[in-house]
């Protein structure tokens, strides 16, 4: 990522959740956001999304990082049934849950991280939907 | 679900639910960064003019993958 484009991210990342991330850049500019999220009524949880250093060209990953283990409805660690098309999961890397937010061919250079937060926080939200009703995340975010 | 218990997030639930069946959506749904949080905004009620709000209705229909 480049300073222009970090500028742009750190501004809408600043109004948006002030306080609550923190973007980080290796020397080669690959990036890290940790940013905390709350759903309504529910839980805080903590996201790490990163980016190669050709971001926004290639699309971040997203990884629920807090809390560590995180059950199905039926008590399932979701790890253990990771990758799950029904419940959005992709396959996991160094045992943190990788969530799926954009469709490849939707991605955009224009997509920011604000936006790949915001489509987390609605998996976070089907998540807790999830826990009370049983009902696949797919139910609730599409397939 | 026994509404009394109901989390405030169902509210959100049923209704990606019903869009999902394709019922049309009956409220906005918003990101707002006053509280951090989602909400939904019933039609008519115009967002404040301060506070950065986002309307997210096409972010969460787009998809997932």
């Amino acid at each position: 990522m480049d300073e222009a484009r970090r500028k742009i991210e750190e501004t809408v990342l600043a109004s948006t959740f002030p306080g609550a991330f923190r973007l980080t850049q290796d020397a080669k500019g690959a990036a890290r956001l940790e940013v905390e999220v709350t759903v309504p009524g529910g839980g805080s949880y903590g996201l790490l999304i990163t980016a190669e250093p050709d971001y926004p060209s290639s699309m971040p990953e997203v990884y629920l990082v807090r809390p560590l283990v995180l059950r199905d409805a039926r008590g399932r660690e979701l790890l253990s049934i990771s990758p799950s098309h029904e419940m959005h999961l992709l396959k996991p890397r160094n045992r943190f849950l990788r969530l799926c937010h954009y469709k490849p061919e939707a991605w955009h250079p224009s997509v920011t991280f604000y936006k790949v937060v915001l489509k987390s926080l609605l998996w976070l939200t089907a998540y807790e939907n999830h826990l009370q009703s049983g009902r696949p995340i797919t139910d609730y975010l599409g397939t | 679900m026994d509404s009394a218990r109901q989390l405030p997030s169902a509210a959100i639930g049923g209704e990606l639910l019903l869009r999902r069946q394709g019922v049309p959506a009956k409220n906005r749904l918003e990101f707002d960064p006053a509280s951090g949080e989602l909400r939904l905004r019933p039609p008519g009620i115009p967002a404040p003019a301060e506070g950065n709000v986002t309307v997210i209705d096409q972010i969460a229909s787009d998809g997932f993958a």
